[in-house]
């Protein structure tokens, strides 16, 4: 019997050619590599201290279908896609499962000339190569994370998001994957994203799923950010409850940038999201928020690495989770300040909030610090609805499922409320809501497309 | 409009009212004091349905009604509101948000429609005005960052939003200076008519000068031991209980 990992090694080393043809050839030169990461470090296990809450060999079982033929459904996302964010200004892009795909009459040149060129990585092999070469698996490299190596083993293609310096004008991407068809599916999907010196870069991620099939993704993203230049990613998962989603996200930044992440956990039946911060330049800022509302049997694990590699940097992480019924969520949240990195401040958030007496949260926030002058720290609560706070509401005739939601709404208030793009937080605090109502996946008026 | 029975109510396994009677009519304010323990507070939690009291013999009725058989909100509805001894801090709930699900969720009780946007706006400035609550609490958390007096007046500006027609106001007057302490027992007066009763528990005589209540209820180790007028209030606030607790 094939396990999780053989699986898709054999399947690799049968369809290789195949599989080669149809990428991107940047990402050709990466799978030697990838292989030698999987047969030596395999994939993680309960027993890997990052994965301590995550089976993932269990979770790549079972025998998900590959589309390395790159066939697309022909449907016109650009045209069938309503649930846009309303109010919002935003270049739209859109993958089916793993397939970039371009909108009608994409102007590539034109695209090339603007402040933010979009393109997919097989373009950006031929149209900017020695971008893509440097910076692509240039951050993925550098963690021997069995999970990334299965990505790079299989991804065929992405998307390259390059900010340009020089623009004073922010500009707004959204990223919009779905996963469709009638069969469970595996997909591969990569994304680099490059802001140059002092470029400035709105990116919303949206995962989203079409239909009740059980689909599996991989993702890697690397994030480089050059001097001075401000990149916020926000991520939003809606994925249906049959779907299983490993993410790895990889953040370099240089001197005096900004990240800040926004990610927001409403589906997945199963999800785990790996973040590592690289703050490699002297005063670089960071800032990492997570919201999770999960229910039914949902696994919600977000794993957080930051490293203070050199002196007068910040982070600042704030993730909370509402769990309901059986749900699971973990948090692992870890802070390494290096020798040199004097002057460090750093601040880290833990909340959770348990809605029923079957749900569990497990949190580890951690610091590891080896400079003397930092001023750092670290907090972390799991907690239950506040009974008095409850009462107080239904005194004043607000009736208990709706008080109930109104708190719940709360508690996680303070973390969308960091949003700084007003259209992407009222349409996240929309969906907090209809996630609380239990309407999340219903279809819009007017919108066939979503499941 | 209020008639409680041999009310009996436990709290954690343990006794704390022993058989209350208490009979409120229409346009009547009635003030319970008692020593610190007596159950003051428990008879008004569970008058509006605190889960964590349960009742465990006599009957409460208001206007006809059974209100031990109503959710806390359904009393709310029917028209009994509580300023609480200690009002919650409930961050990241709006003021604003916070008045318009309640009026909204009484209206809806009512068979009416929710109020328009600036329907809702000019009540809440209305209000306001009563108690001297400044617009920009209104975007803050309930109660979030607002001082004890503030709370206190925020109880009463919530109380004339609502409109009840039974208050319990549960030590609105404690920890309050006397200009507050003023503002708020003012405040409540101006809401005060002939259909609508409220139950003060209060510890203090500045209150009863305030609030001239029809009947005064002493409260002592679950039972109601002593009723009178207004001058019962004013010679326990010389003598205080021991004298009374000699005649039980």
């Amino acid at each position: 019997m094939k396990n999780s990992l053989t699986q898709y090694t054999e399947l690799f080393a049968q369809y290789r050619q195949v599989l080669e043809q149809n990428a991107a050839p940047v990402l050709n030169n990466l799978r030697d590599a990838a292989l030698n990461v999987l047969n030596s470090a395999g994939l993680p296990t309960a027993k890997s201290e990052r994965y301590r809450y995550c089976d993932v060999q269990k979770l790549l079982e079972p025998d998900y279908g590959l589309n390395i033929r790159r066939v697309t459904s022909g449907r016109n996302l650009y045209r069938d896609f309503r649930c846009a964010i309303p109010k919002l200004e935003a270049d739209l892009f859109h993958t089916e499962n793993d397939v970039p795909v371009l909108p009608p009459d994409y102007d590539v040149r034109k695209a090339l000339a603007s402040d933010v060129c979009v393109v997919t990585l097989r373009q950006a092999s031929d149209l900017l190569p020695e971008i893509v070469q440097q910076h692509l698996h240039s951050l993925a490299s550098q963690h021997n994370d069995g999970l990334m190596a299965l990505n790079t083993l299989l991804s065929q293609d992405g998307w390259l998001v390059y900010a340009k310096g020089g623009s004073a004008q922010k500009h707004t991407v959204q990223v919009v994957n779905t996963a469709t068809g009638r069969t469970p599916m595996m997909m591969n999907r990569r994304l680099l994203v490059i802001a140059e010196p002092g470029a400035s870069l709105d990116l919303i991620l949206c995962d989203r799923t079409d239909g009740d099939a059980g689909f599996l993704s991989t993702q890697v993203t690397e994030v480089v950010i050059g001097e001075g230049a401000d990149v916020k990613v926000s991520v939003l998962d809606e994925t249906n409850q049959h779907t299983t989603r490993f993410s790895n996200l990889l953040v370099r930044q240089d001197v005096n940038s900004r990240f800040t992440l926004n990610e927001l956990t409403l589906g997945s039946g199963q999800s785990r999201s790996t973040t590592d911060v690289l703050l490699a330049g002297g005063g670089a800022y960071v800032e990492l928020n997570g919201t999770v509302i999960a229910d039914g049997s949902q696994l919600a694990d977000h794993n957080i690495e930051v490293v203070h590699a050199v002196g007068g940097c910040q982070s600042d992480m704030l993730y909370k989770y509402v769990l309901g019924d059986s749900s699971v969520g973990a948090f692992a949240g870890k802070v390494l300040v290096r020798q040199d990195a004097q002057q460090t401040i750093s601040q880290q958030t833990n909340a959770n909030l348990c809605t029923s007496d079957t749900a569990r949260a497990f949190s580890q926030p951690m610091l590891e610090i080896y400079a003397d002058d930092v001023k750092c720290n670290h907090g972390s609560t799991v907690g239950k609805l506040d009974e008095a706070a409850l009462l107080y509401m239904r005194q004043r005739g607000i009736e208990e499922n709706e008080a109930r939601l109104l708190l719940q709404h709360a508690f996680v208030n303070e973390v969308l409320e960091r949003i700084d793009l007003q259209p992407l937080r009222d349409r996240l605090s929309h969906l907090v809501e209809q996630k609380f109502r239990g309407r999340l996946g219903k279809r819009c008026k007017g919108c066939d497309f979503c499941g | 409009m209020l008639e409680i029975r041999n009310l009996h109510a436990v709290v954690e396994g343990k006794e704390i009212l022993k058989g209350v009677n208490l009979t409120i009519g229409d346009g009547e304010v009635h003030v319970l004091m008692g020593p610190n323990g007596s159950g003051k507070s428990t008879l008004s939690h569970v008058l509006v349905g605190n889960p964590r009291y349960e009742v465990t013999e006599g009957s409460i009725t208001f206007n006809g009604k059974d209100i031990l058989a109503l959710s806390p909100e359904d009393r709310s509805h029917e028209g009994i509101f509580m300023s609480f001894q200690a009002p919650i801090e409930i961050p990241g709930v709006s003021m604003t948000n916070f008045m318009r699900a309640a009026i909204n969720a009484k209206r809806k009780y009512l068979g009416l429609e929710p109020l328009k946007g600036s329907e809702f706006l000019n009540l809440l400035r209305e209000k306001r005005q009563i108690v001297g609550l400044d617009a920009h609490f209104m975007s803050r958390g309930v109660n979030e960052g607002f001082s004890g007096g503030e709370r206190k007046r925020n109880e009463i500006f919530q109380m004339a939003m609502l409109e009840p027609t039974f208050s319990i106001l549960d030590e609105t007057d404690s920890g309050l200076d006397v200009d507050a302490l003023r503002i708020v027992a003012e405040g409540f007066n101006r809401l005060r008519n002939e259909k609508t009763s409220a139950m003060v528990i209060t510890h203090y005589q500045r209150m009863l000068d305030y609030l001239k209540p029809d009947f005064v209820h002493v409260l002592m180790d679950g039972q109601i031991v002593r009723e009178g007028d207004a001058q019962l209030g004013y010679d326990i606030e010389n003598r205080g209980f021991d004298w009374i607790r000699e005649t039980v």
